[in-house]
């Protein structure tokens, strides 16, 4: 299925601006314009042609062209279903800002300054994203060393001269309080109303480590502002320097609630670049593991939301199903959590005997598990005054802040990868999407539960036909440029021999762009990989739902209490790692 | 020479109660523990000692013996203060309990309780209200912002249910004629007063909830908002007071007094008066059965946002306290 | 390194209650960093259960006595994390969870620190990524056992890595549990 701009909407834009290239591949469209024009071409391609939705916002560096940086702007029309790419080079290393247009931009445009130093004209504060304001570099530059520059001497506290062989007792750069302090004054320049609450990083609400800012009249909220970066650890940076198969286990701890959901958005954006056409029974494996790992990690955010009103018994209930999914994962990948399971190709092993009949018990078991959390939750006095008509997300909120995922579903608007770009299985499978009506808390909630309903509807089906496939190949690895099982290995010399060529030069991408995207729980993972013809990428983008949709958080707390901040963070559900990478 | 008899009577069975009561707290929490763990199916405390019975001496050895941290922001007088201002009076409120009726060993009278007085309700409503000072002080004195957010919030909440907790405890003090707990007891012996009094009933369990600061209504130190809501700044053994007075022994001594105003105290329950159990007995079932529907609510439900504590209070748990006592007013008429 | 035995009979039997109470209620802060996050919170769910062993989180670092590292310790967090340390009443542990935090892990990059124990003494680490529920229990055992070594002026012995239980591998040692 072919999603990106068809050639009647081309035809219009370069009727319009006669100053625009436009390059055209399977898996990439783009369209460039200078900068004078740019603004003009977005809001024409937003208001006239119906792209409406915005995706993303990244860089890219060319050091030894000038200018040196190009910025990428993805759309979406929600109508038509259709993708198109704007890029634009920044003249002297700075763009216009579109928040005018779409307020979701603002949090990438300040990622984009904070990583490569791009300036934005008429952003409203344009503050570092990830990186404390005394920073001196922009990391994702090309010329900055993976490892940065040792710029803060760390002896070891033991005493001893090297603890490890490796050690280094010059550490990259370290802020200190005052750095922070800095930080968070240039976030709310002045102070409006009574106190400046610092609500987290580390604190036991904030799920994770995001760190609030809110200014606040007693309990009410007037201003918020979000410090992103404490758990930035540079996996865009780590992706340039590794091969293709290297990354797989990063995508794991990026979001790691939704490990399997990451590597499968991951994979099939290499191998449809590579043009890898994995075997039918790994797709189904993908899809029932996927599914698998959605209802893991909506147990989760059910868990700690329920926690974070006070319920805490039905943290520890949902908690107990997990564990039961935890162990069907570890019997089949091997490990619990971060399971890297999936590879180009297939997936890493085959499903060990029984497996499905444990899932399948655990299917026959869990949807009363859901009617006891829902008997417990769904029409309890408490929780409905907690959640009903707070923090209403409306239609063009949606595509303004470019929301995904549950968020966007319940508040009406039917976006969700796996219907309209299905990859993998789903395209076989039978399934509803949920859709709320009003878009607040409680509908979030309703949506969310009604997809673990879903989910266990598929995995049902990828069961049923995962076992008319047993003893079929898992792995395809006829194709060139997929990793030989262990098996091969150890028997052929020819399997060994592209195994290790295969491990030290990585996967050859073919030069071009490719931008496809996952249905996560949280929303839709994106991963822009642009290929040099190496083996490892030139740039690769992750376009992180959680990211959007927690910016919509500074929105919907205006003019309410900070006991309404939970409800609100919950109902958002991000995961730190994916938001800050 | 009677009188020195007295004082010696009541110093011992003060010294009696406040040690049976620092105990019975500490074993108070193992019991939360355990009962929390087979609510949410997992065991509770289980290793320390024969099925964890040493837990709670363990907590209070690493209590007690942990470094005494005072930040340098805080108001010093107040901060310690605070611990003692939320402790004290709610053992006080212990002083007017009666825990059954007067009896004889060996010929000599022992009567189960401190003191008789004749207003003890009003002196349990007015140590009760004074437990707010130590909450308020706790969220002063700390000098940060999420005590001090929690201060008030548990301010606000006490505020509004001490009144519905006063108006609705008029019913059965209407009925009994009395102030006197041990007599609202005597007047039981026939009929227990939760009979028109059920709307009252309601009212004093909210508050009570309110009060102690169980879910629903445990905004104050609500982790996931405020970390640990006015107690965030204290350490060690100036923390455990707080929990240990506001969790445990108010519930406890509230519960008594619920017991005492509605359910007969240590009257045996209508039809199994002739069964050889001691009325003391009675009364302690009767306030564990109680104690625990609190740490059932409290382990079930989600809590409710501060606003709306203060919402239910003044507009829906004051009127029904007036309510009832309109209608023990008609009922006294009609077959007083 | 050499340390004393302590002979006073009284003194010692104090020092052991003492060390018998802190052992058994080690309250960690929880303070949930990354990946290892979820698995300090399987810990703490129905299955395994640190209640058990008396240990419940406090969300306050003034209330708790162990630090349990849980993830990745960014540049941008170490600061803080080392505020919360300090905040923290004497005597207190730390342990660090999984191999981020013992030695930043998969991530060599600009933006993570190579080992929390560059900031703040780490009393035991725990191998992992993320270390499975038992593991971070392993840990907390030897952690217990330690804080009795030191109690009974013994010295404390280094455990080899082969020995760290995963899920596949439980722990097999006699029950350290009970006294």
């Amino acid at each position: 299925m072919h999603l990106w701009i068809d050639g009647q909407d081309l035809d219009q834009i370069k009727k319009s601006f006669d100053s625009v290239e436009i390059s055209r591949s399977e898996n990439f469209v783009s369209v460039q314009i200078n900068k004078e024009k740019l603004l003009e071409l977005l809001s024409f391609l937003k208001d006239k042609l119906g792209y409406k939705m915005f995706i993303d916002f990244f860089c890219m560096d060319f050091p030894v062209q000038s200018p040196r940086f190009q910025g990428v702007y993805l759309l979406f029309n929600p109508e038509k279903m259709r993708r198109v790419a704007v890029k634009c080079w920044a003249e002297g290393d700075s763009l216009p800002s579109a928040t005018k247009l779409w307020k979701g931009i603002k949090w990438a445009e300040r990622e984009a300054w904070d990583m490569f130093g791009v300036r934005f004209e008429g952003h409203e504060n344009l503050v570092r994203m990830f990186m404390w304001e005394t920073y001196q570099h922009h990391p994702l530059r090309k010329d900055f060393p993976l490892r940065g520059h040792g710029e803060v001497y760390l002896p070891p506290l033991s005493g001893e001269e090297s603890p490890a062989h490796n050690y280094s007792p010059y550490h990259t750069a370290l802020p200190t309080m005052e750095d922070l302090e800095i930080t968070q004054k240039k976030r709310l320049p002045e102070k409006k109303a009574q106190i400046v609450l610092n609500w987290g990083p580390l604190h036991p609400g904030t799920h994770g480590t995001i760190w609030f800012l809110f200014d606040m009249e007693g309990e009410e909220v007037k201003e918020c502002d979000i410090i992103l970066g404490q758990l930035h650890r540079g996996v865009e940076k780590i992706a340039e320097n590794i091969t293709y198969t290297q990354f797989i286990p990063y995508t794991d701890r990026m979001d790691y609630i939704s490990a399997l959901c990451s590597q499968v958005a991951y994979v099939n954006a290499v191998e449809k670049h590579l043009g890898v056409e994995p075997t039918e029974k790994a797709k189904y494996i993908r899809t029932m593991m996927c599914e698998l790992q959605r209802i893991n990690s909506h147990l989760l955010w059910l868990g700690t939301y329920a926690l974070d009103l006070g319920a805490l018994t039905i943290f520890l209930y949902t908690f107990r199903e997990r564990e039961k999914i935890m162990d069907i994962i570890e019997g089949i990948a091997g490990i619990r959590l971060n399971s890297t399971y999936i590879r180009i190709g297939g997936v890493a092993k085959d499903l060990p005997e029984g497996a499905l009949d444990v899932i399948e018990h655990f299917l026959n078991d869990f949807p009363q598990r859901l009617k006891e959390y829902e008997t417990i939750l769904t029409k309890n006095r408490v929780w409905l005054r907690r959640n009903v008509d707070v923090g209403v997300i409306t239609r063009e909120d949606v595509y303004s802040y470019g929301l995904t995922g549950a968020v966007a579903r319940a508040s009406g608007v039917p976006y969700d990868v796996r219907m309209f770009q299905p990859t993998d299985a789903y395209g076989d499978v039978d399934f509803d999407v949920p859709l709320g009506k009003v878009g607040d808390s409680y509908d979030r909630y309703l949506v969310r539960v009604e997809e673990m309903r879903q989910s266990v509807r598929i995995i049902k089906q990828c069961v049923k036909v995962l076992r008319q496939m047993e003893g079929e190949s898992y792995i395809n690895t006829e194709h060139p440029f997929v990793l030989p099982t262990l098996d091969q290995v150890f028997n052929s010399i020819e399997a060994m021999v592209k195994d290790f060529n295969l491990r030290i030069y990585g996967e050859k991408l073919p030069e071009g762009e490719i931008y496809l995207s996952g249905e996560n729980p949280r929303g839709e993972l994106g991963f822009y990989i642009n290929s040099k013809g190496e083996g490892r990428p030139y740039r690769l983008r992750v376009r992180s739902g959680a990211f959007y949709n927690l910016q919509v958080f500074t929105e919907l707390i205006k003019g309410r209490t900070v006991a309404d901040a939970v409800v609100l963070l919950g109902s958002l559900d991000p995961v730190v790692g994916e938001t800050d990478r | 020479m009677e009188l020195v008899g007295t004082v010696v009577g009541i110093v011992i069975k003060s010294l009696i109660f406040i040690i049976g009561m620092f105990l019975g707290a500490a074993y108070l929490t193992l019991l939360e523990r355990k009962f929390a763990g087979h609510v949410q199916q997992r065991p509770g405390p289980l290793h320390v000692g024969p099925h964890g019975l040493l837990q709670p001496i363990a907590d209070a050895l690493k209590v007690l013996t942990k470094e005494d941290l005072v930040p340098n922001s805080v108001d010093r007088v107040l901060f310690y203060l605070a611990s003692l201002m939320a402790f004290v009076p709610a053992i006080m409120i212990l002083a007017v309990v009666p825990f059954g009726e007067p009896f004889t060993i060996f010929g000599l009278e022992i009567k189960p309780y401190i003191t008789d007085l004749n207003v003890a309700v009003l002196l349990a409503l007015a140590f009760g209200s004074l437990s707010i000072y130590g909450v308020i002080f706790a969220g002063w004195a700390s000098n940060s912002k999420y005590p001090m957010i929690g201060g008030l919030r548990k301010a606000a909440v006490l505020i509004g249910y001490e009144v519905a907790l006063g108006f609705a405890l008029v019913g059965p003090i209407m009925m009994a004629g009395s102030f006197s707990l041990r007599e609202i007891v005597e007047a039981q012996q026939n009929m227990w007063f939760i009979i028109p009094n059920i709307l009252a009933f309601v009212v004093v369990i909210f508050s009570i909830l309110a009060e102690t600061g169980r879910t629903p209504f445990d905004v104050q130190e609500a982790e996931a908002e405020l970390v640990g809501g006015y107690i965030t700044e204290y350490t060690g053994m100036k923390f455990g007071l707080f929990p240990l007075a506001e969790w445990y022994i108010a519930t406890f001594v509230l519960s008594a007094i619920t017991v005492i105003m509605f359910f007969g105290g240590w009257n045996p329950p209508p039809l199994l008066g002739w069964l050889p159990i001691p009325a003391f007995v009675w009364f302690s079932v009767k306030v564990f059965l109680l104690f625990m529907f609190f740490l059932w609510v409290h382990w079930t439900l989600p809590r409710y946002r501060v606003d709306q504590i203060t919402e239910i209070a003044w507009k829906v748990m004051l009127p029904l306290a007036l309510a009832n006592i309109f209608i023990v007013a008609i009922w006294i008429i009609i077959f007083g | 390194m050499a340390i004393k035995h302590n002979n006073g009979i009284i003194l010692t039997t104090v020092e052991e209650v003492l060390s018998w109470g802190r052992r058994n209620s080690l309250w960690p802060a929880s303070v949930g960093l990354a990946c290892c996050a979820i698995e300090m919170m399987h810990t703490a769910a129905s299955r395994f259960d640190t209640d058990r062993l008396g240990i419940i989180f406090r969300g306050s670092p003034r209330q708790s006595d162990v630090l349990i590292v849980a993830g990745t310790v960014v540049n941008k967090v170490a600061p803080m994390l080392k505020l919360i340390y300090d905040q923290m009443p004497d005597p207190k542990w730390v342990i660090s969870m999984g191999g981020c935090s013992s030695a930043g892990g998969p991530f060599p990059t600009y933006a993570t620190l190579q080992g929390v124990d560059r900031i703040i003494p780490v009393d035991v680490y725990v191998p992992g990524c993320p270390p499975t529920p038992q593991a971070l229990l392993w840990g907390i055992l030897k952690l217990q056992k330690k804080i009795k070594a030191k109690k009974e002026g013994k010295v404390w012995e280094e455990i080899p890595m082969e020995k760290v239980p995963t899920a596949s591998q439980p722990i097999k040692e006699k029950s350290p549990f009970g006294f």
